[in-house]
Parts: structure tokens; C-alpha cells; sequence
């Protein structure tokens, strides 16, 4: 039997915690440059705001004032939090007890909820509870008269926040309990588990054990939500930071004011998200199919199917509506004014350019983590190394949109540029690194599996650098890239918060023109470009992945 | 006796099973056969996951395909996830019994004196399959189905189960089916063993 040969044994019998030389390995060069360079640019920002704040130095802004801001806003997202956990956990239950004709697209549109553009979310509840809107009309011609509450001020927001992160929530605890073992199913429904059983044995650990870091994240998005209390908030005694940040810079000009709310937000973001950070982040792709499906039966099963559809019903109404109000004879007026198309081809342009940021840059830090188990990297190496990668990109989850624009806003203007001509780099460069956590955290994992799965045959075979990513790598990564990519265009074809800071009449995408839309009463134009924003986000989650995403089960492990 | 009587069955687009078994009581039927060859799905439909596209299954000559699941005299073992690890183990015994049993009696049975405050979840894998064939004696139902039981235990353990398996079947006149991919299994427990091949069974040896 002929020997090895001698070089490929010296490869095999590399100790185990070599060194690696970095000289010798550009994906871990480059991903540590990424993360150096979008760390430093975060310190950068923080630094700019906290300079412009100057804590210490006035005392225009009273602790008082803050403390109120803080307040409200932390029982509206933990209410928010409260009620995304209720809705979420009772449909997510339902829909494992159910198989119908169209469950996928259930959950198609559960999924949508953490990517809708906010904006039309609560343009939606406007158009059915609002005071023109859809019940108001219904009350009116059966002659009950107005609707004796308003969508405006903490239940509007919460009814928003609800919508959005109850169908976040669904989705994930739906997943979750996907994971079940089938054993575990099969076993419940022959030993006669009751209902009851059912839910205290099996779903409920489940449901538990996702709640941690699902609720910090939920509570973030609310504490921190921007478009929805800007819309539904009535007035200041809703305020979040955010609202209050865009009125401090848009309103009163007052640029230390708004510091003053960034640099106390930020704190208090972080405060939240470091003990979290142990926490597993709830990836949102679609788990493993699960072969067994343990339906509910008799009268259990009408009463699911009810509570599912009034809920289904409840989250999607604002969606649906838009759609109804969105079209009519004049949206081609609309979409054919030059002010429409410029803020077509601006938004068109955003979205595509930071998408493609954040999935580039969210590849190439998988791959540079990757690296490490492909050199062997010793455990005291990894980690640090790894630290390094991910700490960065992890800021900028603690990073709301506003506050991320308001550092850009003031860097622009110690750098002298001006702010309306450096808008459009701006919101690419924000919204790309906003994405970014979300980007990072769906690619990473399957990367890393792949790395540890394949580095032994990667290196008896030699395969290296171009020809391991065209062969090894991106064949079985294209869908997750695909939904990178759209998670990316999406977020940005519907932003907000960054472009507030920066819109101005030229320099405008379709948020920014429906939210300035809004605020000139001109309803009509607001439901149709509401309508462009929804069908835009829905259709990018079905043409990315077919444009890029290969055939579906590229990995069907 | 238990007997499959020309039980068909089909997934959308794969090629459909056929099946024809019988199993006296006190007795263990062995199915070996690839992964993917429709071993569990044999299993499923005894015991009410799936429902038979033709033929009937019986026993001692009652039919039992319009029962759901719950209500089929049916224990079952699986390779693993057989208890619900944040329960006790006397907890995970009295499930699925109606009247109340003794749930430390049926553990001793199996060799676990004393477990029965225990937490599944801080078990080990062997103890936890003994937890669960505890649960089957407290039910004692005369169909045992055992997908694979002891494929996730060490050499000892495993034999441990099986001497315990066979003992039981043979105590309490269950009639069991055994699927596993290890002929060790057979060897140990089977008094006969039939191939699944090509969504048929047929007498192997
Ligand atoms: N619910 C299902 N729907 C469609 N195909 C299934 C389902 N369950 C199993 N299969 C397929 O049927 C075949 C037999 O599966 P199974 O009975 O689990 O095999 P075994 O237990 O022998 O490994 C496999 O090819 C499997 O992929
Ligand atoms: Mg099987």
C-alpha cells in the first residue's frame, strides 16, 4: 500500500493552537479590517455626539425631561413587548395544531412583519381606526356615530408595535416549536397528552426558553421606534427618543438638545443589549421541516382555527387596506410626476447599494470567523479574534437609526460639508450598517457549519481561497445570501429614520415623500405610495431569492 | 395476534408500501432494512400516524384503523426524546395511564429504585429509555413499537435494555414490533426477522 505522501502529513499534523500567519491569510485580514473600520466609525459617531452634548457643560435640558422620555417610553415598549408575546405565542400554538391549504403563505406574511416598513404599518391603522377611516365609516352609515376613541396617543402605538412584532414573534416561537422532536409529538398524541398537557409539557418550555432574547430584542424596536410614534403618537406625551431627536434637529434646530437625547439613549440602549448578548440570537430563516404535524381535532380544532383567523386578521387588515386605498385613478398622476420617479430612482438606487454593503461586508466577516477553524486557530485565538469581528457590528444593534443619522448629521458639519449633498452616501453608508447585525447573525452560522463540517476534506483536497468559495462555500450559502439581500433592500427601500434627518425637497426617496405627504393632508398620495411601499418589500422577498438564490434546496441537509 | 392484513400506503410521489405481518402475543418481529426504507412509517401506521390507503390492520381479529392515536393499544419507544426531560420521572410514568398507578413500583421494575423525584432532563440516556419502558408497564398495552430503542445507548447499557425489553414483552404478552439497522438487535431479541425492501416485506434467513 503506497504511503502518503510526506507533504500532506505535515498538513494533517499541524498542533492543534498553531499560530496563524496573517500574512498569509487575506479573509481574516480583510474581515479584521471591516470590523476596524465600521468599529472605529462607530466611536467616531458616539464621540461626536457625546462632544456635542456637552453633559456637563449646560443644563438646558433638564434630567426631569429625560426621565419622563425614558419612562414612557420604556412601559410602551414593555407593554409593546407584553402584547407581541400574548399575540405571538397564541397564534404560533394555533398554527401548529393546524394544517391548512395556505399555511405557507400564513407564514409567509408572519415573516413579512420584522421587515415591513413601519410607516405603512401605521399608515394602515389609520386607514381602518383613524378618524376618516374604515370602522369610523362602517359606525357612521349604520348610525352609530363616531368611534368613541382615537387610534392616536399610546394604544395607536401599541396596536403598531403589536402588529409588527406579534408576527415576528409568532414566526419565531413557530420555528421553535418546529424544532420539536417528532418523537416528542408522537408520543404526546399516543399517550392522549390533553390539550392543556400539551401546551404546559411541550410548548410552553420552548416558548420560554425563546423569550429572553426575543423580548429584548422586541423591546429595543419598540423603545427605540420611530416612524409609528411619529405617525400614531399624538403629541409629546408619547414621545419616544427618537420622535423627539427628529423634532430637536427638523423642528427647533437645536443640535445639543439632540445630542443630549442621543447620548441618553444610547446609553440606555446598550444597558440593555450587553446582558443580552450571551442570550441566542433568534435567527429568523426557515428552520428544518418538520415531518409530523399533530393536528388538533373536533371542537378544539374549530375553536383554533377561529382565534387564528381573527388574529391573522387583526395583523394583516392594515396591510390589506392599504392595497384597497392605495389604487385608484390617480396613481398614474402620481407615478408619473417627476417628483415620484426622482424619489423612485433615489430609493431604488439606496436600496440597492446598501444592500449590497451589508451582505458584502456581513460575507466577508463570516468568512474571516470562518477562517479561524479553517487555519485551526487555538481556542485563546479564536475567541479574541472572534471578539473582535463581531464586537463592532453588535454596537450597532444598540444604535437606533436616528441616532446613527444625527452622528453622520454633525460629522458632516464639523467636516464642513454640506449636509444635503453628502444626504445620499450618508443614508446608503446608515442604513447598510443598520442592516448589518441582522445580516451578520443570518449568515454566520451556516457558514461556520459549513467550515466545521467540510474544513477536513477542504484541506486533504487543497481547495483554497476563489476555488473553496465558488465550490464549497457559496453554493451552499446562496439562499441565505439571497435573503440577505433582501432583508437589506427592504430595510432601506423603507427607512425612515435615517432619511428624516436628511431629507429635503430634492433630496428625497418614497418614505421621506409619503411621510411629507402625510403631513400636507394629502391622504390619497400617502395611501398609494403606502401601497408601492408594501408591494416594493413583498416583492423583494420573492424576486431576490429567485434572482439569486439558485434552486431551493441547494443544502437539503 | 396482531396482523397487517395487505396494508397499503403511499407518500405523495414515492413509491407505495405493502404490508403484510403478523405478531403473536409474547412475541418480537424484527424489521431491518435501510435508512429510508419505510421502517417507521410501518411503525406509524400501527400506531395511528398515518392511515392505511387500503387493508386493514387487527388485533386479535378487531380491527383497530378508526381509532386515532390516543385510543390505540399501542406503547411506543423510541431511539431517544422518549420522556419530557423537565418532568420527573414519576411524572413521565403515570402519563397516558387513567388510573392512578404506582409509579415508584413501575420503576423499580426497570432498575430505578428511588428515581422516581428525579428530573428527566438530568438522567442519562440508558436511565431515561428505562424511564420510558416504566411508562409502557404502567400502561401496559398489548402493541409495543420499538423504532431503534437502543441505538443511542453504549454496548452495556443496551444490552441491559434488551434483556429488560425481552423479559417484559415475554411477562406481559405484548406483541412487538423491533425496527433497528443493527443486527445485534435481532440476534438478541428477535424470534423472527423480516427485510423491507422496495416497500415490501419479506422473511429474511
Ligand atoms: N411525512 C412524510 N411525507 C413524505 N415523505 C415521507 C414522510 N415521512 C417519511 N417520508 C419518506 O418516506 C421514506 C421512508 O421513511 P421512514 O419510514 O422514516 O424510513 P426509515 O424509518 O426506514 O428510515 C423516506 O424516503 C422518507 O423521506
Ligand atoms: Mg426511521
Amino acid at each position: 500500500m503506497p504511503s502518503l505522501p510526506a507533504s500532506s502529513n505535515v498538513k494533517w499534523s499541524r498542533p492543534q493552537g498553531g499560530a496563524i500567519p496573517f500574512w498569509r491569510t487575506p479573509r481574516l485580514l480583510v474581515g479584521l479590517l471591516i470590523a476596524l473600520a465600521v468599529g472605529a466609525l462607530i466611536c467616531e459617531l458616539i464621540a461626536i455626539i457625546w462632544q456635542a452634548a456637552d453633559l456637563f457643560g449646560n443644563e438646558q435640558t433638564t434630567s426631569a425631561n429625560l426621565l419622563h422620555l425614558l419612562r414612557m417610553s420604556a412601559i410602551q415598549a414593555g407593554l409593546s413587548v407584553l402584547l407581541a408575546f400574548i399575540t405571538g405565542g397564541i397564534v404560533a400554538i394555533a398554527l401548529t395544531r393546524l394544517s391548512f391549504f395556505g399555511k405557507p403563505l400564513a407564514l409567509a406574511i408572519l415573516s413579512a412583519g420584522l421587515v415591513l416598513p413601519t410607516l405603512v404599518v401605521a399608515f394602515g391603522l389609520l386607514a381602518i381606526w383613524g378618524r376618516a377611516g374604515l370602522i369610523n365609516d362602517i359606525s357612521q352609515a349604520v348610525g352609530l356615530g363616531k368611534l368613541p376613541f382615537t387610534i392616536f396617543g399610546l394604544q395607536g402605538i401599541l396596536a403598531a408595535h403589536t402588529i409588527l412584532n406579534g408576527s415576528f414573534a409568532a414566526r419565531i416561537f413557530y420555528d421553535r416549536l418546529q424544532a420539536l422532536p417528532t418523537a416528542s409529538l408522537k408520543l404526546g398524541q399516543s399517550l392522549g397528552l390533553s390539550e392543556w398537557q400539551r401546551i404546559r409539557i411541550l410548548d410552553w418550555p420552548v416558548i420560554r426558553s425563546a423569550m429572553p432574547g426575543l423580548g429584548a430584542t422586541i423591546f429595543l424596536m419598540c423603545f427605540t421606534s420611530f416612524s409609528i410614534v411619529l405617525l400614531l403618537g399624538g403629541g409629546p406625551a408619547n414621545a419616544t427618543f427618537e420622535v423627539a431627536i427628529f423634532e430637536a434637529v427638523k423642528l427647533d434646530f437645536d443640535l445639543h438638545r439632540a445630542a443630549i437625547l442621543a447620548a441618553t439613549q444610547l446609553g440606555f440602549c446598550l444597558l440593555i443589549i450587553i446582558p443580552t448578548a450571551g442570550l441566542k440570537s433568534s435567527s429568523v430563516l426557515i428552520g428544518a421541516q418538520q415531518r409530523h404535524v399533530w393536528q388538533a381535532t373536533g371542537w378544539t380544532k374549530w375553536t383554533v382555527a377561529f382565534v387564528l383567523f381573527v388574529l391573522l386578521l387583526a395583523y394583516a387588515s392594515p396591510l390589506l387596506i392599504i392595497l384597497v386605498e392605495g389604487f385608484d385613478v390617480r396613481f398614474f398622476t402620481l407615478v408619473s410626476s417627476t417628483k415620484f420617479i426622482n424619489a423612485l430612482i433615489t430609493s431604488c438606487t439606496i436600496a440597492l447599494a446598501s444592500a449590497s454593503i451589508a451582505l458584502g461586508a456581513a460575507m466577508l466577516l463570516a468568512f474571516a470567523r470562518a477562517e479561524l477553524i479553517y487555519r485551526n486557530a487555538s481556542k485563546a485565538q479564536t475567541s479574541l479574534l472572534r471578539t473582535i469581528i463581531s464586537a463592532p457590528i453588535f454596537a450597532y444593534l444598540a444604535t437606533p437609526a436616528i441616532v446613527l443619522a444625527l452622528g453622520f448629521f454633525l460629522l458632516a458639519r464639523v467636516a464642513g460639508l454640506d449636509t444635503s449633498k453628502v444626504g445620499i452616501y450618508v443614508v446608503i453608508l446608515a442604513n447598510a450598517l443598520l442592516a448589518l447585525p441582522l445580516a451578520n447573525a443570518t449568515l454566520g452560522p451556516p457558514v461556520e457549519k459549513i467550515a466545521n463540517k467540510s474544513y477536513r476534506l477542504v484541506k486533504s483536497l487543497n481547495i483554497h481561497g476563489w476555488r473553496r468559495f465558488r465550490y464549497v462555500e457559496l453554493p451552499l450559502i446562496r439562499k441565505e445570501c439571497a435573503y440577505v439581500f433582501a432583508l437589506g433592500f427592504s430595510y432601506s427601500f423603507g427607512d425612515l429614520g435615517v432619511i428624516a434627518l436628511f431629507g429635503t425637497d430634492e433630496f428625497s426617496t418614497l418614505p421621506w415623500m409619503m411621510y411629507r405627504a402625510l403631513g400636507a393632508y394629502r391622504s390619497n398620495d400617502a395611501a398609494m405610495l403606502a401601497a408601492m411601499l408594501l408591494i416594493v418589500a413583498v416583492l423583494s422577498f420573492y424576486l431576490f431569492p429567485k434572482l439569486l438564490g439558485g434552486r431551493d434546496n441547494a443544502h437539503a441537509q | 395476534m396482531l396482523t397487517l392484513n395487505n396494508v397499503q400506503f403511499a407518500y405523495p410521489k414515492t413509491t407505495p408500501y405493502l404490508f403484510n405481518l403478523n405478531v403473536e402475543a409474547g412475541e418480537i418481529i424484527g424489521i431491518a432494512g435501510k435508512s429510508g426504507s419505510g421502517k417507521s412509517t410501518l411503525l406509524d401506521l400501527v400506531a395511528g400516524f398515518q392511515s392505511p390507503q387500503g387493508g386493514e390492520i387487527f388485533l386479535d381479529s378487531q380491527s383497530i384503523d378508526g381509532l386515532a392515536p390516543e385510543a390505540r393499544p399501542v406503547s411506543i419507544l423510541f431511539q431517544k426524546d422518549n420522556v419530557f426531560a423537565h418532568l420527573t420521572a414519576a411524572e413521565n410514568v403515570q402519563l397516558g395511564s387513567a388510573e392512578d398507578i404506582d409509579a415508584a413500583e413501575k420503576l423499580a421494575e426497570v432498575g430505578l429504585t428511588g428515581f422516581e423525584g428525579q428530573k428527566c432532563a438530568s438522567l442519562s440516556g440508558g436511565q431515561q429509555q428505562r424511564v420510558a419502558l416504566a411508562r409502557t408497564l404502567a400502561r401496559n398495552q398489548p402493541i409495543l413499537l420499538l423504532d431503534e430503542p437502543f441505538s443511542a445507548l453504549d454496548g452495556d447499557t443496551a444490552n441491559q435494555m434488551r434483556d429488560l425489553v425481552k423479559q417484559l414483552v415475554i411477562k406481559n404478552k405484548w406483541h412487538a414490533i423491533l425496527v433497528s439497522h443493527h443486527r445485534a438487535d435481532f440476534d438478541a431479541l428477535a424470534n423472527r426477522t423480516m427485510q423491507l425492501e422496495n416497500g415490501q416485506l419479506s422473511e429474511l434467513s
